[in-house]
């Protein structure tokens, strides 16, 4: 099955900020694709180059098989598109912009979009400017999903929502990927993505970091705690990828990838160990592992953690 | 609490910083318009007219005043920061008095700067005022200046404060300053009018006496008290906008959106789907509407002022103001093609969906330009025959295409609407230099249009993707200096198109024939230029002096003609003196008839002596094609005119046949002008003036027949055309001589005269076009044989 999305070796720099660093991808259709990173990481110039925005310094992507440098009108065309400050004509009425829009795309849009309308529950007749912003943003989902894009993305869609709102957003993101349709969401809302998404990407400093299953991915992932008879005392990394080590008195904290079954065989009575125990990491811990500037990383661990392209 | 001086210093230094790219605009404008007139002066080599370029010194800190307001208070409510200004602890009073001050900075500032700009120019000698425009920069003229810019800020502040979109407070900026101003001038004069201190103070002084000065002091002080109350008035209004709830200063209620409107189910789409094109023609006539019939309506009624104006010829206080609304119109039109998407970046809506730039663009700019175009129409159908105003036409367009240009370039819309006459004018200023030279192609100007809306059109794509970059700056630059080029390049490019090519066989043969030219006695044959010459005729109005205070008794007039007869390089009798002798009111003394024939008798046989005298000069190379015409072909049309249609002023049939005898004959005539005609062709030629030491440079101005032709501060296309067209007329002169004149009128005859307008370069000879070779067509010829035929038949009959 062909990727949705693509992206080779695309790097990015403005000024001396380098946005995006070599970065691969690919996103094969039919899942709900989660790109976190804080803010700054390079979540939007990705999204702004996927859609013919913004033209890599180098490298390749594409979408539903467009070249992004050269088919940008085609794939905004194709797609949905939802930024993080939706432009919107706020004089005309939710009707207007959606008799308006329907101009551009197939004759079912507009069912479609009264239909969600009805579902988001925007009355129809009030103007765009006297409407809430959660009822703005999603006249702006309605708008970019009436069309059935193929794929759907979405800049920081519930940043500055309420918990309902965001709730029906998330759903409705489900509800498309359910019917075979891929969405690309850009968001720093951890929870919120670990409630929809089907893969993350982690993003830092314009490097994606990480790209695995959400389920895979959390499964793999380990928070190892260990007590130690001396607070002096020093003791051996655990087997796997160590993302980052901590220290709190007597007290190590791991976080793990891809740790053996037989783990615990590192440590043997001697070792000083007192207590040993391992937990599943959230994805705000793994997050967190890989983004945290400030954290304790293992010597070496940068080179060996970046990942190879995920092809599917 | 906060400081409330460092409250208003802090909001005073933001409304600075908002109102600074406005302020950078004029004066980059003053800067750039006054070099471009200098360098203009520089050109043209001479003190500019004022009439166009005071209009800049007057018109930038005008466009500060409109701007400043719409920008701190329209800009800040489209922004939202005016609403966030109203959740600080801050008093309405600073927030408002810190925008009217800054505001007001701004606009002295300014006036400063183009004050500064417009002296040191009149200093230098490079602009020269005249008229009214001289008055404008006395104290009565800038007083009155101020207090317009004055009434503009603080009425635009009310505006501002009172509408919430800058183009309504803008439409009604117009008829509300026009309204107070008129008032305010029309009470200014009358108080200070005889009619007033007559009728109302009851005074019976002298109709040319000045008003008092305690008048002139009541007077300012009701213009400060005016000022003082529109700046009390936009204070409140200011207090009005800041303090009220949102939308206590809008449509009333009932008509009004209610947010709480209740949930209504969609039913099915009711509407049928539109095209695209009618969906985005749809929500662009949507959002421009209202600006779009205000605009267009301003623009009509002031082209039916004009036309009143112009009917009636009643030039008064509306005049500039019914142009200016014109073209703030036309304007202000272009401005609106793009402002309504600019607004919040509200195009994203389109370039987020990969809409085609090329349908959003005509469907912005259709109706913009439909209702440009009906402007247009309407003042080509109500102007074209007035004189004065039948070439406005082409300035709508123009100011049209200006405006679409700024409203899709500037980042703020606001902006837009005030960057648009500064572009406009940044585009007029080298085109109308231009253009002061090619006269003739002037409507070559409208050629900027198309390309400025191909300007758009390119950038569309980029402007909807939000790329308003480097990139769209440098393209926009790129395309607008091209717009003001190409007018001057398809000038430039027809001149040498149409410059005929080197007729090296002709010139040849003219050299052979003018070879004897340098044995001449000088260069440049001025021995005649202290006689009389030109034309004369019976009862025209002659000088301000009798002849009795040029002379002592018609004796000595009559010893004076016959002495300049024995000497026909003396001057004692002057053209006026002819002028008088022939002008029945100032022939001076008692005359018999009899005595009043001779009189003219002996002044015509003077002339005739003097024509022979001149003609045979010129073969001999003596005198030149200006002495031959002034002082030969031009006196011998007035001798012919007056011995054919009033002979009986010359006494009996036999003294007009004597004096027709005394007309040259035919073969001098022909070959005096053929002599005068090459040799002066050949004096022309730069090899000619290299040997002679004729003075050669950059201020040399090259004369053909007295008449400047080119010089070397022209183009070197201008040269060339000038020679090759010189040249052309002047083959077509001697051919005509050879092979016989042409009748005036004729194709034949138009055709030389149409060389000899060609060959004039930019600059030179405009009104001396038309009037070259005088009495060089056969219909003088057939008048002069007419006459010969008539005389001799008299005589023969005798």
């Amino acid at each position: 099955m062909s990727s949705v999305i693509t992206l080779h070796n695309v790097s990015k720099r403005f000024g001396r900020t380098q946005a995006l660093d070599d970065v691969n991808l690919e996103i094969p259709p039919g899942i709900v694709f989660a790109l976190l990173g804080e803010n700054g990481a390079g979540k939007t110039t990705m999204i702004r180059i996927l859609t013919g925005f913004q033209t890599p310094d180098s490298g390749t992507a594409t979408v539903l098989r467009h070249d992004c440098v050269k088919g940008g009108m085609e794939i905004r065309r194709e797609i949905g598109y939802v930024s993080d400050a939706p432009a919107l004509y706020d004089w005309m009425t939710a009707d207007e912009i959606g008799w308006f829009t329907s101009a551009f795309y197939d004759e079912a849009f507009s069912n479609r979009y009264l239909e969600l309308l009805a579902a988001f529950d925007i009355p129809s007749g009030t103007r765009i400017k006297s409407m809430s912003k959660g009822q703005r943003a999603k006249v702006a989902l309605a708008l970019a999903t009436a069309h059935d894009p193929q794929l759907l993305i979405l800049d920081e869609p519930t940043s500055g929502l309420d918990p309902m709102v965001r709730r029906q957003f998330l759903e409705s993101m489900v509800d498309r990927a359910a019917l075979g349709r891929t969405v690309l969401l850009s968001s720093h809302q951890i929870s919120e993505v670990e409630r929809v998404a089907d893969w993350v990407g982690i993003m830092h400093q314009g490097q994606l970091k990480l790209v695995q299953p959400l389920d895979a991915l959390k499964q793999s992932t380990r928070i190892v705690t260990a007590t130690m008879d001396d607070a002096s005392a020093t003791i051996a990394l655990p087997p796997g990828n160590v993302l980052t080590e901590s220290r709190n008195g007597r007290q190590m904290r791991w976080i793990v990838q891809d740790m053996p079954d037989n783990w615990q065989t590192t440590y043997s009575c001697e070792s000083g160990v007192e207590d040993l125990k391992s937990e599943s990491a959230t994805l705000e811990d793994i997050f967190v592992a890989v983004c945290d500037r400030r954290a304790t990383r293992p010597v070496d661990h940068e080179e060996t953690s970046r990942p190879e392209p995920q092809l599917f | 609490m906060s400081n409330p001086i460092s409250v208003f210093r802090s909001l005073c230094w933001k409304d600075a910083k908002a109102v600074m790219p406005l302020v950078i605009m004029a004066g980059a404008g003053i800067v750039v318009f006054n070099l471009l007139v200098f360098v203009g002066s520089l050109v043209a080599g001479s003190p500019l007219r004022a009439d166009g370029y005071i209009m800049i010194w007057v018109l930038m800190p005008n466009l500060v005043a409109l701007g400043a307001p719409a920008l701190l208070v329209g800009g800040e409510e489209e922004s939202g920061t005016l609403a966030w200004l109203r959740t600080l602890p801050v008093r309405w009073q600073n927030i408002v008095d810190a925008k009217f001050a800054v505001s007001a900075v701004a606009v002295i500032a300014t006036w400063l700067a183009a004050s500064l700009a417009i002296a040191l120019l009149v200093a230098s000698g490079v602009v020269r005022l005249r008229g009214d425009y001289l008055e404008l920069t006395m104290v009565l003229g800038i007083s009155k200046l101020l207090f317009f810019s004055g009434l503009l800020l603080a009425v635009s502040f009310a505006c501002a404060y009172t509408f919430r979109s800058p183009i309504t407070a803008l439409l009604a900026l117009v008829p509300s300053i026009t309204i107070i101003y008129l008032f305010a001038m029309n009470l200014g004069e009358y108080l200070l009018s005889y009619q007033f201190r007559r009728d109302i103070l009851g005074r019976l002084e002298s109709y040319s006496e000045p008003a008092s000065t305690a008048m002139w002091i009541f007077v300012t002080g009701l213009a400060i008290s005016l000022l003082v109350a529109l700046w009390v008035t936009q204070r409140w209004l200011g207090k009005r906008r800041l303090t009220r709830p949102a939308g206590a200063m809008s449509l009333p209620a009932s008509i009004s959106q209610s947010i709480q409107e209740p949930y209504r189910p969609p039913m099915i789409a009711s509407r049928e789907r539109p095209s695209p094109i009618r969906a985005l023609h749809w929500q662009q006539l949507r959002q421009a509407r209202w600006p779009l019939a205000g605009l267009t309506t301003m623009g009509v009624i002031a082209l039916l002022m004009i036309r009143w104006e112009e009917a009636t010829n009643s030039i008064n206080a509306l005049t500039p103001l019914a142009g200016l609304a014109l073209l703030v119109a036309a304007v202000g039109l272009g401005a609106l093609v793009f402002y309504g998407d600019n607004l919040n970046h509200r195009r994203a809506f389109f370039g987020d969906r990969g809409i085609s730039p090329n349908q959003v663009w005509w469907t912005r700019i259709l109706s913009p330009l439909a209702a440009m175009l009906v402007l247009t129409m309407l003042a080509v159908v109500l102007l074209y025959d007035e004189r004065g105003s039948r070439y406005l036409w082409v300035f709508l367009p123009i100011a049209f295409a200006c405006g679409q240009v700024v409203s899709m370039w500037a980042s703020r819309p606001v902006l837009g609407l005030f960057g648009a006459p500064v572009f406009g004018m940044l585009c007029a200023v080298p085109l109308s230099l231009f253009f002061d030279a090619y006269q003739d192609y002037a409507w070559t100007a409208i050629l900027l249009v198309p390309v400025l809306l191909f300007a758009t059109w390119w950038i569309c794509r980029r402007w909807l993707e939000g790329k308003v970059d480097t990139g769209f700056h440098v393209r926009m630059i790129a395309i607008s200096i091209a717009a003001v080029l190409l007018p001057m390049v398809c000038v430039l490019g027809h001149r040498i198109a149409t410059t005929p090519a080197l007729n090296n066989n002709w010139r040849a043969k003219a050299m052979a024939a003018t070879a004897g030219i340098g044995n001449s006695k000088s260069t440049t044959v001025y021995s005649f230029r202290h006689t009389s010459g030109y034309g004369f005729q019976w009862g025209q109005e002659s000088g301000v002096f009798d002849l009795e205070q040029n002379y002592d008794s018609l004796a000595d007039l009559q010893k004076k003609i016959r002495d300049d007869m024995d000497d026909l390089y003396s001057s004692s009798i002057t053209n006026d003196d002819i002028a008088m002798i022939f002008d029945p009111n100032k022939a001076g003394w008692e005359m018999s008839p009899a005595e009043h024939a001779e009189l003219r008798y002996m002044t015509v046989e003077l002339v005739l002596q003097r024509i022979q005298h001149v003609r045979e000069a010129a073969i001999q190379y003596e005198a030149d094609l200006d002495d031959l015409q002034a002082r030969a072909e031009i006196p011998e049309l007035s001798v012919v005119a007056l011995l054919s249609n009033q002979p009986e002023l010359f006494g009996d049939d036999e003294s007009v046949a004597e004096l027709v005898d005394m007309i040259s004959p035919v073969e001098l005539r022909r070959e005096s002008r053929i002599a005068a005609l090459l040799s002066e062709w050949r004096r022309y030629q730069p090899d000619y003036r290299r040997a002679m030491k004729v003075p050669t440079g950059f201020f040399a101005p090259r004369t053909f027949a007295g008449i400047l032709l080119s010089d070397s501060r022209m183009l070197g296309v201008e040269g060339r055309r000038s020679d090759r067209y010189l040249d052309e007329f002047v083959r077509v002169a001697w051919n005509q001589l050879d092979n016989g004149l042409p009748m005036s009128g004729t194709a034949e005859f138009k055709h030389r005269t149409e060389l000899w307008k060609q060959a004039h370069a930019p600059y030179y000879g405009y009104w001396w076009r038309a009037s070259t070779l005088q009495g060089w067509t056969k219909n003088h010829e057939m008048d002069l044989q007419e006459l010969r035929k008539r005389h001799t038949q008299v005589t023969t009959a005798d």
